[in-house]
């Protein structure tokens, strides 16, 4: 009959064995995983030169139809030139570039969408509004574009020196839509600004609800408004509207729930 | 000298699993040399305090941070770095911590028996059973540490404006599987008299968002709803704070959980939750707050019961907080990530 020590015995083997076996099948798996990379690699070196070869190919193509061609013409014609592609700026260049706001101290920070067509309106509206504001040296623009997922709420608390900020929706755009109660939480001003041709949908009322302040294009479209929404809107641009916009009195329910930031 | 751990997760965005990991800071460091390594950056290595958390793009860079740091323990965040790890030379002891519930856990089932992994580490019992189901214990033992909260979430609930109706609270992006347009379902079943409040999601497609306000906002609904895409983190406990003192609740319509934060963080503020009960929901809920997964009869039932009888949301919020406090205790984290590392190591 086995004696316990027998069974401690065969447990310590058991377990020295278990070891042994693990480190060993540890050790061959990450033999075959080089061995995969390796295959990858040289699979991808053999799609490169293929696709080298197939290009070659086809330039030697191009170059023969080209000399038959030129011959045939008994011209020589310049090869077109394509224009050189610009850039897309990448979301981190942008939320940057909010960054370094803070050091041109500028009095009023927009976010506005750049592509927006009525973005001149808007400029005109903060450079003839009392604060005449120079807006070239003074007021700075940008909306990050949509990010996924996002440092955009960290770009707004960066912004920390501009006198006021004032994120500025012209619409229901989808920028609009997920950074004006964000910006909120970071001290910054909402305004939607909402045309007076296009009717009230589901987003826009999502904005009015939400925004520091409503503007629009009209005193009649203002107080049609106003009745729908059942809070105040006023007419933009003017004066008014703009000092209004950084004295709100009336707390949209966002900021009454999380408190002013 | 206290033993060092290397985490590693791919997403360095705060929320879900980063949150955990800041929660855990400050009690673990107690006891560890905490580090943190993320593939991408989107906010959280500004989270830690300086030189904790640092952003790895690359596999050349993640292996030399390893061979740098030389942990006595790597744990890899739900999928990734196994071959950087090997590639590093694989140094002190490998834990793989599992939270996600979602499509991503298939990656269970892709672990090589070979890989030498010491410890698998997850976050509830019922996920700890899933993957027991898959197979995971045949390659290293399964121990179930719970997420916990900061000591802020223990204290007294900020103080909140007094609001005329009681709100209906629903966090989360609007993923498949969170199922918001149930909840926009109940919401308008009740009709009138409480206020919808959505929190989240700035990171879901353009299409998503518009569909969620269009359905939200539309004209002919009888309530006014609020929505906040994001919310800041420390801004939360506000958020239900208020839900609680309005007389409403957090409604949960999700299909599966790891171990769901919001529940926690809710029942700490004293907020009550109504939830289906799937996952790891009826260990943390009493059973008067859940319903049946997919019964929404069931689940319109209790809210409106919440908005009724001024009596069973905090009832239920009390007895929640019996179940839940003595589980997110940092503390009881720690004790039980030490102890699951002594048994299995």
């Amino acid at each position: 009959m086995p004696s316990r020590d027998d069974d401690a015995r065969r447990d310590r083997e058991r377990l020295d064995r278990w070891d042994v076996l693990r480190d060993e099948a540890h050790r061959l798996l990450k033999q075959t995983r080089k061995q995969e990379a390796s295959i990858r690699s040289l699979e991808r070196a053999l799609e490169q030169e293929r696709a080298r070869t197939d290009e070659l190919q086809a330039e030697v193509e191009r170059m023969r139809a080209s000399r038959l061609w030129r011959r045939a013409r008994r011209a020589t014609l310049p090869p077109a030139r394509e224009p050189p592609a610009t850039p897309a700026e990448s979301p981190r260049d942008v939320v940057q570039r909010w960054l370094l706001l803070e050091s041109d101290d500028p009095a009023v920070v927009l976010a506005i969408d750049p592509e927006h067509s009525r973005r001149a309106d808007v400029l005109s509206m903060w450079a003839t509004t009392a604060l005449q504001l120079d807006v070239e040296r003074q007021v700075a623009f940008g909306l990050p574009p949509a990010l996924v997922p996002s440092p955009v709420p960290a770009a707004f608390a960066g912004v920390r020196r501009a006198r006021t900020r004032v994120f500025y929706a012209l619409g229901a755009t989808d920028g609009a839509l997920r950074w004006l109660v964000p910006s909120q939480q970071e001290g910054w001003t909402t305004i939607v600004d909402l045309d007076e041709r296009t009717a009230l949908g589901p987003q826009e009322r999502y904005l009015a609800l939400h925004a520091d302040v409503v503007v629009t294009g009209s005193e009649e479209a203002a107080a049609r408004l106003a009745s729908t929404l059942g809070r105040r809107v006023g007419v933009a641009p003017n004066d008014a509207v703009a000092y209004a916009s950084l004295h709100a009195d009336e707390k949209p329910p966002s900021r009454v729930l999380l408190g002013d930031a | 000298m206290k033993p060092r751990i290397l985490f590693a997760y791919r997403y360095g965005n705060v929320g879900g699993p980063v949150t955990v990991l800041m929660n855990r800071f400050q009690t673990f460091s107690r006891e560890f040399d905490l580090h943190v390594m993320f593939i991408n950056d989107f906010g959280a290595v500004a989270a830690f305090p300086p030189g904790v958390a640092r952003a790895v793009p690359s596999f050349a860079d993640q292996v030399r941070l390893m061979r740098e740091l030389a942990p006595d323990y790597v744990v890899v965040l739900d999928s990734g770095f196994l071959t950087a790890w090997d590639e590093a030379g694989s140094l002190g002891r490998l834990v793989i911590e599992v939270h996600t519930t979602t499509a991503n856990l298939e990656f269970v089932t892709k672990l090589s028996p070979a890989q030498r992994i010491d410890l698998v580490v997850t976050v509830s019992d019922s996920l700890k059973r899933t993957l027991v189901e898959r197979g995971v214990e045949t390659i290293a033992p399964v121990r179930v540490v719970h997420n916990c909260l900061t000591e802020e979430w223990f204290g007294p609930p900020p103080a909140t404006a007094p609001r005329a109706d009681p709100l209906l609270l629903w966090i989360g992006r609007f993923e498949e599987h969170k199922r918001w347009w149930r909840f926009a379902e109940i919401c308008e079943g009740i009709g009138a008299g409480f206020t919808p409040l959505v929190v989240g999601s700035t990171v879901d497609s353009r299409e998503d968002t518009a569909t969620f306000a269009a359905r939200l906002f539309d004209e002919s609904r009888a309530y006014r709803a609020l929505w906040l895409p994001h919310v800041r983190h420390d801004l939360m406990p506000r958020v239900f704070a208020a839900t609680a003192a309005s007389r409403g609740a957090l409604v949960l319509t999700t299909r599966n959980e790891g171990f769901p934060m919001n529940v926690a963080e809710a029942t700490m503020m004293g907020c009550p939750v109504i939830a289906p009960a799937v996952g790891p929901l009826p260990e943390m809920l009493p059973a008067d707050a859940l319903y049946e997964d997919d019964d929404w009869a069931a689940a319109h039932k209790l809210v409106a019961r919440v908005l009724e009888d001024p009596s069973f949301g905090p009832a239920l919020a009390s007895r929640a907080r019996e179940i839940v406090e003595p589980l997110v205790r940092p503390e009881r984290a720690l004790a039980d990530y030490e102890q699951a590392l002594s048994d299995a190591l």
